[in-house]
């Protein structure tokens, strides 16, 4: 919602509280854009957003209101209803056309949520079947997951048991469930690692994909799996799997021109940029025929151009071209400015090479994929869904959807690059991984640079660390090792603290008869 | 009593710098003299072999310890150097604290307020000795924000900049710091400002990073070798300090000689850069000292580096004894929990057993026996014998014929017995590359004749081993907690199921499949005679009922094979044979292919027993079983099934021909048009190509376009043919017997050695590459035919032409070249994913998952507690079977379509 | 271009910020301290959201996840808010 803050004084304002309702002069301009009735804000300080106002009405200047922000160069009068104190600082502020915390001079324009954004809620309630499976857990004392509840509910269902079945078919279930948990100590771990490596080998090193009709080339197998495992902030192929709003998934051809407005044109696509060092000049010949291919018109990439400020320059337009002088003549920055125009975007969004619609027909839409990934600019298009668009960017889903969405997305990256190559590796093992790498908040490597390398223990390190030097460095300015994993038990030779070596087995006398 | 003492164990290891003074203390000679040994090939006194750095020849013994070559564990020397020394390592460390600390009166530039607020974090963290990642990163910052101070707030002494020459030359200024100056420097720097600096007072003052003496390891750090030639070869490491030591000398000698200062500077360098490339050798900057031969010699840190280093090769993984190793082969016979081991090798691996009162008498015959015992039957002996003697030290007494009656005579308890391998005796079974749990397993030993070990063929699965040469290596457990714990937990059949994805990986392969599809398949007839034979190699209680046919008695083959199950089993699936392409509709139990599986209370009453059922991976059978019956009857089961099959297919016969792929004339010539067919599409996709009009398809080039098509039409024309010529080839086939139920091989293979091979591939596409326009010289350039670019029309029962084959080489090397390379990269990922992972554990208390310093990583293993290993293929709960359980019939008539 | 709440994405979890008495029960039912919970940034997309809703989070708060899983179905994790 768009509005405006602007500064006052304490005095008048307490003032105009006393005197609500009433009209109250401003001598700033109030934008077109915005209609009565509505909600504006007023900051004492400049940094902190103090109070709420509900204007009703805006009259013109020629009413004359009981009270006035300044006697003179009135030109709008509010009709105020209402005033609220509010507790927000200039930086959670969206300030239209400035940097966020930009302090309030006198106004200015803002884009602010209408109210506090809602936490979807993304599981549903229960069924009867469900409820009666847990009120036999709950007579019983015993517990299982939520999804077993869910299927042996829907099952049940299909059965259309009774009551007594039901007891039944929980108690075997129980049982099952009972005996299938993890023993305490296992060496998750080490297991999680041997059962994603081992299938490693049987997984092609090759990236092509015997590409069929439209697609785009995805590194797939082992290069995928080592890509996602190393936490590279971008993925040799970049790609995005974009979902329409439900307004236009089915319309093919409206899907198609949004199609075409994502894909990246940069000047260089649509023309030639040529420097000119006697004259110190960068021209622009603009392509006719690729600006026709790519549906550019010459007004776009003028805009684009425009929209770039070098100080120093002049712009001048001459047919099919465009000149740009320098005043000052500076080789390296006719360099810089002919490499940046070259590669400024006229039209789509950026990072965004080439985008295809595909019909789904499994679900009975238009799907739009993509080579090349923007999450953040994606979402924010109009008629993409955006619950549903995916990247395969994983540093960008951190980026954009936080650290809990970058989780789910290696596990599920990983999970799709084994299947694909016909390898199933239990879901938990990637869970363990993903877990791992996003322990500290941040998604980090599974390498020396991430997590191997900041183990505790100086013997570990030294054994995987190749340059065992730097390490025994950091060891002697005093660092002891507490001996508690497992590579550093080896190296010392005593058992390790997983597993049997958690345990100690204790003897117990037999009582002496008296 | 001999034997393991109550076991320490070490706490943690602390890390620190070594002071000159204390390595006064360790010293136990000052080193002198360049020379190593005498004339008489003594070692000389002073030298760098004094023999009170401890001894490597036999017969002499350590001046210091008193102890021989294999008691002495060797001592440290020390050399006085003439002049301080920097110590390459540090060279860092070195400069940050230059940069930081005031040159005049040694404290750190930044005032006291300033560095208060960084005591808390610093002084808990450095002084407790974990160097916590917040700490270091503090004082960095400190370093870098007292390096910019240009004047000392404490004394107001001007600082200047610090350069570093690599690889050890400091410069203030542009003038040349000398070690010594540092050192002052570093002298006046007070204990209080160290935990500013990263270093821990107590363990590291600064001015030890200079060195002014220098350890010298103990002489079996560094032996001397004999050549075979008679000739003695220094170590690297002593020729180090040789120089080391000469110049040091030199250096001394001007010095007191009073020469000129360029000289005394010029050895000082000298002197620097030998002590440098003592410790290493690979610095940067630095030329590598040499052998006359011109090899760089390997120093301190070459020796702890990298794969072949100290720390990979020998304290992470070392070489051991009780072990062996040699070929394998396979032997149906045995249990999956046994493996066959050669006599020869157990006569030489030997297992420790303690003398009890229990079982002396025993011990005392297997004594007597001595280590070659004659006879037949293999019968173990006894290799050693170890007692206390009187001075209370383990005393070896090796038996030998002779004195072998003398000492089982003289056995007493409390004595050890390495007696040799038994059958039943725990051992380790291991394949490598050891890319998982299951690729070293517990086994029983069993003796056999013969040099190769031996083991039931449904293990090689989880090894990954086949017959073709492959070598495994054979551990013998020595303590009895870990015979306990072999048993126990590492019992192959305790592994029957994988943790990858929980699912059975122990199962039935190859001719194991085939057997049973024969034995099962449509049911066949066996007379009495035949059933006693198929079932002398099985543990069976009784026959099955027989049936009546023409007036003769006869057995049905799946009566035979329920005869294995389990009484209480009931389950309901389809086999592989099924390919549901057939039917309309299943009419499951009435399957017409006899491919609807169904047992009832352990009898099977329709369906096929092929790779569904029992085989490793996807065998459904197998699974149930293993999942809820203990690991020993799922191990007799699949004993059972595999000398079942066995006795089946040897008793029956099965064979492979090439008139397997025979098919009729018109079926060839309804192929070859259908190929011709496809021929004439490319053709014609071409000339659109050629002629412009092709139509692209969307984002794509016409380029791309083309091929995409003509791949696409081989592809289709290459599964039309195969289908027609499957059409002819029925079960009656060995081939396809072999193919449809799963034991090897698929109707691909079938197809394209009956009917067309099809087109071959390089990355992805056509083949392409060759001469410039072209593939071969033998098409013209720019030739865009399917035949040019990789399609081999023939089959391989046709055979290729000279050109296909080619091209089909070509196909086929990428193949191997990508898991040549593949081997390496995914070896590589495995042990960086170990390596982030291998502390990892599940607590007690509600499945938390966490790491060495008690870091939560998971609320809950799995998010649900469960192992995988014991899932089913991921699932906690195997619902198919509670349901069945819970309502019997009603669960497999719901599942037939609820009659 | 239209504003975009990340939590309906389907990778996004419901995230909860926990009073500070639930805080203390967490604790003692783990029987941990906090620097051994998994951490979330204070720059962390799903916490701005999360303080349009509740103001500032300081860093020391724990955070309140329900994820989808695939084993369990409903999952409740938890996270320590850190400074970047």
């Amino acid at each position: 919602m768009l509005t405006i803050v602007w500064k006052d004084n304490e005095k008048k304002w307490k003032q105009l509280i006393e005197n609500l309702p009433t009209t109250y002069g401003v001598d700033f301009p109030i934008p077109e854009e915005i209609k009565p009735p509505f909600k504006a804000f007023v900051t004492m300080d400049g940094s902190n957003i103090d109070y709420a106002v509900y204007v009703k009405d805006i009259l013109p200047k020629t009413e004359k209101p009981k009270l006035s922000r300044n006697t003179k160069g009135i030109q709008h009068v509010l009709l105020i209803e209402k005033v609220e104190e509010v507790k927000m600082h200039v930086n959670e502020i969206e300030p239209v056309g400035k940097k966020q915390g930009t302090k309030v001079q006198k106004i200015l324009l803002i884009n602010i949520e209408e109210e506090a954004p809602k936490i979807p809620v993304k599981f549903k309630g229960y069924d009867d079947f469900e409820n009666a499976i847990i009120e036999i857990l709950k007579n019983k004392k015993e517990n299982l997951p939520e999804s077993v509840i869910r299927e042996i509910a829907s099952r049940s269902k299909k059965f259309k048991l009774n009551k007594e079945d039901l007891e039944k078919v929980v108690e075997f279930t129980i049982q099952e469930y009972k005996k299938s948990s993890v023993d305490p100590h296992e060496a998750v771990g080490i297991v999680a690692a041997q059962s994603i490596g081992e299938p490693g080998t049987q997984l092609t090193l090759r990236t092509f994909h015997y590409a069929g009709v439209a697609e785009v080339n995805i590194t797939k197998g082992l290069p995928r799996l080592i890509e996602i495992v190393d936490a590279r902030t971008k993925p040799s192929t970049p790609t995005m799997e974009i979902y329409l709003e439900d307004d236009i998934k089915k319309d093919q051809e409206k899907v198609e021109i949004l199609a075409k407005k994502l894909e990246s044109t940069k000047v260089i696509d649509v023309a030639d940029v040529e420097i000119n060092v006697t004259e110190m000049t960068v021209t622009i010949v603009m392509d006719k025929e690729k600006m026709s291919k790519r549906r550019i018109s010459k007004n776009q990439i003028l805009e684009a151009i425009k929209k770039m400020k070098h100080q120093g320059t002049t712009l001048t337009e001459e047919g099919d071209s465009i000149i740009i002088t320098l005043q000052d003549p500076s080789y390296k920055k006719l360099y810089l400015i002919s490499e940046d125009i070259k590669n400024l975007l006229v039209s789509g969004i950026k990072g965004i090479e080439r985008a295809i619609v595909k019909y789904e027909e499994s679900i009975g839409e238009y799907k739009i994929y993509t080579q090349g990934s923007n999450l953040k600019s994606v979402l924010e298009l109009e008629g993409v869904d955006h619950r549903k668009t995916y990247t395969n960017d994983i540093m960008e889903i951190y980026e954009v959807l936080g650290v809990e969405a970058a989780r789910n997305a290696i596990i599920d990256e990983s999970i799709k690059t084994l299947e694909e190559q016909g390898l199933s590796v239990d879901v938990r093992h990637l869970m363990l991984v993903a877990d791992m790498m996003t322990f500290e908040g941040n998604v980090e490597a599974i390498g020396r640079h991430g997590i191997a390398g900041k183990k505790s223990s100086v013997l570990a390190r030294a054994a995987f660390e190749i340059t065992s030097k730097h390490l025994l460095q950091a060891g002697l300015l005093g660092e002891s090792d507490e001996l508690r994993g497992v590579a550093e038990n080896i190296i010392v030779g005593q058992p390790i603290t997983l597993g049997t070596g958690a345990v100690n087995l204790i003897y117990k006398y037999p009582e002496k008869k008296r | 009593m001999i034997g393991p003492e109550v076991q320490k164990r070490i706490s943690s290891l602390r890390f620190a710098l070594l002071s000159p003074d204390e390595v006064r203390k360790m010293s136990a000679v000052k080193v002198t003299t360049a020379d190593t040994y005498d004339e008489d090939g003594f070692p000389l006194d002073r030298g760098l072999m004094d023999l009170h750095m401890g001894v490597i020849e036999p017969g002499l013994r350590c001046k210091t310890c008193n102890g021989k070559v294999d008691e002495c564990p060797g001592h440290f020397g020390h050399i006085e150097l003439a002049m301080p020394v920097i110590h390459v390592g540090f060279v860092k460390e070195i400069k940050d604290i230059l940069e930081a600390t005031c040159n005049s009166c040694g404290r750190i530039k930044l005032k006291d307020e300033e560095l208060e607020i960084y005591r808390p974090v610093l002084e808990k963290s450095i002084l407790n000795g974990e160097e916590s990642l917040e700490a270091l990163a503090m004082s960095k910052k400190i370093i870098d924000e007292a390096a910019q101070r240009s004047v000392c707030p404490h004394c107001g002494a001007e600082q200047y900049k610090i350069t570093l020459d690599k690889p050890t030359t400091f410069r203030e200024n542009g003038r040349k710091l000398s070690p010594k100056e540092i050192r002052e420097r570093f002298e006046r720097i007070p204990d209080k400002d160290l935990i500013f600096l990263g270093l821990n007072p107590n363990t590291a003052r600064p001015e030890w990073m200079i060195l002014t003496v220098l350890p010298v390891p103990p002489v079996n750090v560094r032996p001397t070798i004999t050549l075979e030639t008679g000739e003695r070869s220094e170590d690297d490491l002593t020729h180090k300090l040789v120089d080391i030591i000469r110049i040091n000398q030199r250096l001394r000698d001007s010095k007191d000689s009073g020469a000129p200062q360029l000289i005394i500077e010029d050895l000082w360098e000298l002197l620097q850069y030998h002590i440098t490339t003592y410790f290493d050798n690979q610095t940067s900057g630095l030329p590598p000292a040499r052998h006359r031969s011109g090899r760089p010699l390997k120093t301190i840190v070459q020796r702890l580096k990298g794969k072949e280093g100290r720390f990979r090769s020998n304290l992470s993984g070392k070489r051991v004894n009780f072990s062996a190793r040699t070929v394998i082969s396979p032997e149906p016979f045995l249990s999956i929990n046994e493996v066959g081991i050669p006599e020869e090798a157990a006569r030489e691996l030997t297992v420790p057993i303690p003398v009890t009162p229990f079982n002396i008498e025993k011990l005392r015959e297997i004594v007597r026996r001595g280590p070659n015992p004659k006879g037949e039957k293999y019968l173990p002996g006894a290799n050693y014998v170890i007692k206390q003697n009187e001075k209370g030290l383990k005393q070896r007494i090796m038996i030998m014929e002779k004195n072998a009656e003398d000492v089982a005579n003289k056995l007493e308890v409390g004595w050890i017995v390495e007696r040799q391998m038994m059958d039943g005796d725990v051992v380790l079974f291991n394949r490598q590359p050891s890319l998982h749990r299951m690729s070293m397993m517990a086994h029983r030993v069993r003796v056999m004749k013969n040099r190769t070990f031996r083991f039931n063929l449904a293990v090689c699965p989880p090894y990954n081993a086949d017959f073709d040469g492959d070598e495994m290596n054979l551990h013998v457990l020595q303590s009895e907690e870990a015979k306990a714990e072999a048993r126990i937990l590492m019992a192959v059949q305790e592994h029957i199921r994988s943790p990858r994805f929980g699912g059975p990986i122990i199962g039935g392969v190859h001719d194991h499949i085939t057997g049973l599809f024969l034995l099962t398949y449509k049911n066949p007839l066996f007379t009495k005679e035949q059933v006693l034979h198929i079932l002398s190699y099985v543990n069976y209680d009784s026959l099955p009922k027989p049936v009546i046919v023409d007036g003769k008695e006869y057995y049905r083959g799946k009566d035979i094979f329920s005869l294995i199950l389990p009484k209480d089993l009931n389950m309901e699936y389809k086999a592989k044979i099924c390919d549901g392409t057939g039917c309309k509709e299943c009419v499951f139990d009435k399957c017409p292919y006899d491919a609807y599986v169904m047992i009832k209370n352990g009898q099977l009453l329709t369906g096929t027993i092929d790779e569904k059922s029992i085989g490793a991976f996807k065998g459904v059978l197998l699974d149930r079983i293993s999942r809820d019956y203990d690991s020993v009857t799922a191990a007799k089961f699949i004993d059972n099934f595999t000398r079942l099959s066995v006795g089946v297919i040897s008793y029956m016969g099965f064979t492979t021909g090439i008139d397997d792929t025979d098919i009729p004339e018109e079926t060839k010539i309804q192929v070859d048009e259908i190929l011709n067919d496809a021929i004439e599409s490319t053709k014609a996709y071409i000339d659109a190509y050629q002629k412009g009009i092709l139509q692209s398809l969307p984002g794509k080039s016409p380029e791309e376009t083309l091929e995409d098509n003509i791949m696409r039409v081989l592809s289709d024309a290459q599964k039309k043919a195969g289908e027609i010529a499957s059409k002819h080839l029925g079960m009656e086939n060995p081939s396809v017997i072999m193919a449809r139920s799963g034991a090897r091989a698929s109707m691909l293979n079938l197809s394209q050695v009956a009917a067309n091979i099809g087109q071959q591939a390089v990355r992805g596409r056509r083949i392409n590459r060759g001469y410039i326009g072209r593939t071969l010289p033998h098409f013209k350039k720019g030739e865009l035919g399917a035949y040019a670019h990789g399609y081999v029309r023939s089959s391989y029962k046709k055979g290729l032409t000279p050109l296909e084959y080619f091209f089909h080489a070509m196909g086929g090397r990428e193949g191997l070249v990508d898991t040549a390379v593949r081997t390496s990269r995914s070896g590589y990922m495995q042990r960086r994913l170990i390596n982030a992972l291998e502390d990892l554990k599940v607590t007690e208390n509600d499945g938390l998952v966490i790491d060495t310093t008690d870091n939560i990583i998971q609320f809950a293993y799995g998010e649900d507690i469960i192992d995988p290993t014991r899932s089913k293929q991921g699932k906690a709960v195997d619902y198919d079977a509670v349901f069945s359980k819970a309502l019997g019939e009603r669960f497999f008539l719901q599942i037939r379509g609820g009659k | 271009m239209k504003k975009v709440n990340i939590m309906e994405h389907e990778l996004v979890p419901e995230h909860y910020l926990l009073s500070e008495e639930e805080e203390k029960e967490l604790l003692d039912k783990l029987q941990v301290t906090k620097d051994s919970l998994p951490k979330i940034k204070r720059s962390d997309p799903a916490i701005k959201v999360l303080e349009k809703i509740y103001g500032p989070i300081k860093p020391g708060r724990v955070i309140k996840i329900v994820r989808k899983s695939q084993t369990s179905g409903k999952f409740i994790a938890y996270r320590v808010v850190v400074e970047e």
